[in-house]
């Protein structure tokens, strides 16, 4: 059992790295997540197409598109890093050899790890493809990023939650959705404001709301992953 | 649509919903008490 | 103790149809559909702290019997949620000609309808008794930290289609005499009612599990 003297962030560190090590060797997390959003992303550039949405309506129609295919990319991805461990049996030796903090925190960062990618090369290719021509880069890529982050933890404890139950697959996203609905909604109203007008008088709330959320949701998860982590 | 007519229509469903929720419980008791 | 909630039911649609006067900025009568929306939806709250409530009891002492309960607030919530919406909706397409809005107040009770019945998805899909318990206190929890942050925050962000809220921004009681008279009492007389039923299939789910029965 690990003992009290064992400092939470090299275990941290620890945990992250064995995923980020296994994940390296097969890549198959990073690969069926990035395949995916391309899958996602060609229909969508092949179906509508840069030119069928007048440039009134884009930032409205492509925020909540984009919103769309980032939270199906999560809903694919996310779980694995938990369930894996379930699956190949590995998790009770993982309960013994580390807090459940410390799991957490691990597990997490590599959650996290995956969306920045993910995003880093959905996001411009989207914007490429539809020719979305976003008036604030800076306050677009800074929501998407907060609105990742958020959205990462809670499915990060969503992701414990059914690692242990049956049905893996079908009931991550009916888990999520609820918890993810209003990021959702929020973001995609925000990166239409965003890419629509020159004026930034709405962003400091905007900020505020998704800090708070991954805050909160940051919180919570700390709090309850002990329970989960044990059930 | 009428405002007469949304009034009953709330009425009807929300005294309907109960009403079949309080059978629904029953249903449960009565299989209870035939094992 | 059923009789006088009855009783008393009687006695507020009495005085919803026909005591009270029809308040004003509304079209024809459709004014006494607050005095039926507004507590179904004031249940589907009051059922869902109930869950979080028992769902924390549960996390904290380990008796199922907290666990029980909890998944019988959800369950009477989702009824009651579901009455809300709909009741909502239909007030909604004779005052503002939609169905639906997306307004933030109906977004609220729409992810309450999902939360409770993810929650009763997840319980289905887990056969151990104990860990069904504690996997489903979790998410019930983890709801409910979410939740009010978006029953808060964003309606007063927001504007909203909803008419004032009971006590708003200026904290006056908008309704007068014998419309708020009667919507109390309407309030008292569903919270009754839930009460009943809430009881009723909280021993329900007693005599279950003594009997043996899961689920």
């Amino acid at each position: 059992m690990p003992t009290a003297s064992t400092p939470l962030l090299p275990e941290v560190w620890t945990v992250f790295r064995k995923d980020w090590r296994a994940e390296l060797r097969s890549k198959v997390a990073v690969n069926s997540i990035l395949l995916f959003a391309l899958v996602t992303l060609a229909l969508v550039s092949y179906s509508i197409g840069p030119y069928r949405i007048p440039a009134g309506e884009k930032p409205a129609v492509l925020s909540a598109w984009l919103t769309i295919i980032l939270f199906f990319t999560s809903m694919t991805g996310l779980s694995r890093v938990f369930v894996k461990e379930e699956e190949s049996r590995t998790a009770e030796t993982l309960r013994l050899a580390a807090r459940p903090e410390a799991v957490f925190l691990g597990k997490l960062l590599f959650n996290l790890c995956l969306m920045a990618g993910v995003t880093a090369v959905v996001v411009p290719l989207f914007c490429l493809l539809m020719e979305f021509h976003i008036m604030h880069g800076c306050s677009f890529y800074g929501i998407i990023a907060l609105a990742m982050f958020g959205l990462t933890i809670a499915s990060t404890l969503i992701a414990a939650i059914i690692s242990k139950a049956g049905m893996k697959g079908a009931l991550f996203p009916i888990l999520s959705f609820p918890l993810l609905m209003p990021i959702l909604l929020e973001t995609s109203l925000l990166l239409a404001k965003a890419a629509a007008y020159p004026d930034l008088g709405w962003l400091p709330e905007a900020l505020g709301i998704l800090t708070s959320y991954a805050g909160l949701m940051f919180i919570a998860a700390i709090l309850l992953f002990e329970r989960v982590w044990n059930a | 649509m009428s405002d007469l007519f949304a009034l009953g229509l709330v009425n009807a469903i929300i005294w309907t919903g109960l009403f079949l929720y309080f059978l629904y419980l029953n249903g449960k008791m009565r299989r209870l008490e035939k094992r | 103790m059923s009789i006088v909630v009855y009783l008393w039911i009687l006695l507020c649609l009495f005085a919803a149809f026909v005591w009270s006067p029809t308040a004003a900025h509304f079209i024809g009568q459709s004014s006494r559909i607050v005095f039926f929306h507004v507590p179904m939806a004031w249940i589907a709250t009051l059922a869902f702290l109930l869950s979080g409530w028992h769902s924390l009891r549960f996390l904290n002492t380990r008796n199922l019997a907290h666990d029980r309960k909890a998944k019988v607030a959800v369950r009477q919530g989702l009824l009651f949620a579901l009455l809300a919406t709909v009741t909502g909706s239909i007030f909604a397409k004779v005052m503002w000609g939609a169905f639906w809005n997306w307004d933030p107040r109906e977004i609220s009770i729409t992810m309450l309808l999902f939360i409770y019945a993810a929650y009763l998805v997840l319980r289905s899909a887990v056969d151990d008794p104990v860990r069904r318990a504690h996997l489903a206190a979790v998410y019930a929890c983890f709801a409910f930290v979410a939740m009010p942050f978006f029953v808060f925050i964003i309606p007063r962000v927001y504007f909203s289609l909803h008419p004032d809220t009971l006590l708003n921004a200026r904290g006056k009681i908008e309704m007068q005499g014998r419309i708020l008279a009667t919507f109390l009492g309407s309030l008292a007389g569903f919270t009754g009612l839930f009460t009943l039923l809430y009881r009723l299939e909280c021993r329900l789910e007693e005599i279950f599990f003594a009997e043996g029965e899961t689920l």
